[in-house]
This record gives C-alpha cells, structure tokens and sequence, in this order.
C-alpha cells in the first residue's frame, strides 16, 4: 500500500492494519502468513474450510458493513507465494 | 467527525496499538518476568481503547461493538479471565444494533479464545481458592487451608499473572505468613495492572509502614501527601492511619507533624466519604487524632463514639486503638470488593 500511513493496529479482530479510523468506515488491510502449505493454505485462509466454506477471512471481510475499504494480504513461506487482493469497495 | 474529536480518537487508538505491539513481543519472550510486562501493558491497552471511544460525541453500534472485542481481546491476552468476562458482558450489550452477520464476523476471532480461556479459568478455580476468595482479606483460615489455598492461587498466578485482584489475594496470604517482601510484590503487581484503583492504593498505604523500612516507608506516604485533597476517601482514611503508625517512633516534633499530615487527610476523607461505615471510620480517626494532641491515650471508646461500637465490642477492651483501626480500616473496602467479584 505505497504512501498509506498506518493509523491503528488491532488484534482482536479484523482488519488487522487500519489506514482510516473513521467510524463506521474503516479502511485496511487483514493480514495472514504461513510457514508452508503454499496456495493451498492460503486458500483455505481465505475461502474457509468444509463445504459449505467456514470462516473464511473474504466472507467475514465481506459481511462487514463498517468497512469502506479492506484488502487482503496473505503469504507463504514455503513455497514463497503471495496473494493479494482488494474486497471493498 | 470533527477534527478535534478525531485526532483524540487516533492519538487514544496509536498508542494503544503500540502497547500491544510491545506487549506482543514480550509474550513471544515467554519468561515469567516478560509476560506479567505485557499483561501489564495490555491492561494499559484495553484502557486506552475505551478512553478513545469516550473521545467520540456520537458512536455507531458497530463502533462500539468492536472496541469492546479489541478491549476483551486485550483482556485475554493480557491474562485477566474476569476482566475480559466483564467485557464480554458489555460486547453482549453492544451486539444490539448490529448486524447480525457483521457483529459475527467482527466476534469470529475473539469467540474461540475467550472461551478457551474461560475454561481454564474455571478448571484453576477450585472450590478451595474460590471459598479463600469469598473469605476475603479479613477472616484467618486454618494454617493447613491456607496452605492449599496459596498452591492453588500459585498455579491461577502462574497461568494468569493479569489477574490484579488474585495479587491482591497473594498479598493478603503473604501478609498473614509474616513474608513482607512478598507482600509488598504482590501488591505492587496488582496495582501496576490497575493504576486506577484506589482500593489498592489504599491498601498499599495501610501496607507501607509494616512492609516497608522506615525510609522507604516515609517517601511512600511523601508520594500521597502531594495529592491527598484530592484523593478518594479510602486513601485518605489509610494515609490517617499509616501517618499515625509512623509518628510512633518519631521525635515529638515531626510526631506532630504527621498527626496534623493524618488530621487533614482524615478532613479531606470526611468531606468526600459516601459510606456511613467509611465515614465512621475516618470519624474514629478524626477522635483519635484529638486524642493524640491533647496528649491522652487514646481507647477503645472512640470508636463506640464514632458509631462503630459493634466492631469495637468483639475486641477486647485494652486492645491498642490504632491497630484496631489500621487492621480494620484495610478490610472496609477491600472485602466488599472481593465479595462482589466473587
């Protein structure tokens, strides 16, 4: 996210990386790594497991209404692979 | 949002998001000594997340709702089952007026651990600690219960150091077994994990001139004495009593000095006490300082004078006044705190 500055970390919840603290509108990015696994795991992060999927990082992102914009940001050690992608707007 | 009301709101959040970020990194460190310091700073956290929230005219549901998570979140990672089960509390009020599929996703992460932790909460919580606890600071158990209830309380402690009122406890236990070291710690823990509570630091100055070298002792009070106007009236009531005990072995003039130190404290106490008992309490100071400076002995009578006449006759009549009132006078809030947590 060239030039966005980091206004707020947060744990307990996503997003973990907050550029805009406006209520009700956040903006940022929900971050995931893995040590391996590669697009497998980071789909399974992603996507959820079981059929029908659960708890997915894009569904929970999705049914989020106090979010004005979200990115995902999710990695991969072993094999060295990245995904990211923009969910809202 | 105005400007003003949004950089109070971030400055609150930034700062609390480093504490978290230090206190992440102090857990990863794994010893004893670096996990209490992140309990610590995550306590720091939860608090400042809700200060950022007061900043805020108007908050949205939502809003509410996730600070609460981040605050319970701060809670259990921070080690503290009953705090971040009062939260929990608060999250449940919160939900209203959310979404239900945005307030599940926003609780997806927290849910899991909160639970586990409550769990294992309740696993460490054996029936010995809890009668311990609901005993409270003032009642003796026999030297065998309280034994087994120090192991238990030592293994809560061990897997959550940020339970500030179970420190409180150890210091208790640590009192009765003579251990002033220990005391003292474990009551310095409980107040680094809630700076804001005044029962503690009231306890900490009934504590003092017992635990602390004479010296040491003396600087604690200097540290109070600078805001006792304005301090809660369980402070002032203990600042009273620990200036008393000091000026025992004092030269007459800086005795004098102290009693009129405890004579203000015990003033300022007066004009802000909302308890009959707290205020009866002070009152008995206020007698026995009158007593002091007219160069009388004071008795037990006082304290039927002051209104406190059914404490008095379960003591036996020459029993010394003031240690009656310090040993007392430290269970006035305390132990209604511990019946009501319990």
């Amino acid at each position: 996210m060239p030039g966005r500055r980091v206004a707020h970390m947060q744990m307990g919840m996503a997003p973990d990386i907050l550029f805009d603290l406006t209520p009700g509108a956040l903006r940022g990015v929900e971050t995931a790594g893995r040590t391996s696994g590669g697009r497998a795991a980071l789909a399974t992060i992603r996507n959820g497991t079981g059929a029908p999927a659960r708890g997915g990082k894009r569904a929970q992102l999705l049914a989020r209404v106090d979010l004005a914009e979200v990115h995902l940001s999710l990695w991969c050690a072993a094999p060295r692979v990245s995904i990211m992608e923009r969910l809202k707007p | 949002m105005n400007p003003v009301v949004h950089d109070v709101y971030e400055l609150s959040l930034a700062s609390s998001g480093k504490l978290k970020l230090r206190a992440k990194a102090l857990l990863a460190e794994g010893t004893p000594d670096a996990v209490f310091r992140a309990c610590v700073l995550l306590h720091e956290a939860a608090r400042g997340q809700r200060r950022a929230i007061y900043a805020l005219p108007t908050c949205p549901p939502v809003t509410l709702l996730s600070s609460r998570v981040e605050e319970c979140w701060c809670f259990v990672e921070g080690r503290d089952p009953l705090r971040a089960a009062a939260t929990w509390g608060e999250i449940m009020q919160a939900w209203e007026g959310v979404e239900d599929a945005t307030a599940g996703a926003i609780l997806s992460r927290l849910a899991p651990q909160f639970r586990a932790v409550q769990q294992e909460f309740a696993r460490l919580a054996t029936p010995r600690l809890i009668a311990s606890w609901n005993a409270g600071p003032g009642v003796s158990l026999s030297r065998t219960e309280d034994a087994k209830a120090r192991k238990d309380l030592d293994a809560m402690l061990a897997r959550f150091p940020g339970l500030a009122n179970f420190w409180a406890m150890r210091c208790h236990l640590a009192e009765r077994d003579g251990d002033k070291p220990g005391a003292w710690d474990a009551l310095g823990r409980a107040r680094q994990l809630d700076p804001g509570d005044t029962t503690l630091a009231a306890l900490a100055l009934g504590l003092a001139p017992w635990a602390l070298p004479p010296a040491e002792a003396e600087q604690h009070l200097a540290g109070v004495w600078g805001t006792i106007e304005g301090a809660a009236p369980d402070i002032c009531l203990m600042y009273a009593l620990a200036e008393v005990v000091l000026a025992r072995g004092a030269r007459p003039d800086e005795r004098a000095l102290r009693w009129g130190h405890a004579r203000v404290a015990a003033g300022a106490g007066q004009a802000r006490a909302n308890s009959l008992r707290l205020r009866r309490y002070l009152t008995a100071v206020q007698f026995l300082l009158d007593d002091l400076f007219a160069g009388r002995e004071p008795t037990m009578e006082i304290l039927y004078r002051a209104g406190l006449g059914e404490a008095a006759a379960m003591e036996k009549p020459d029993a010394n006044v003031v240690d009656f009132l310090t040993a007392h006078a430290r269970r006035v809030s305390p132990g209604a705190e511990f019946g009501e947590a319990a």
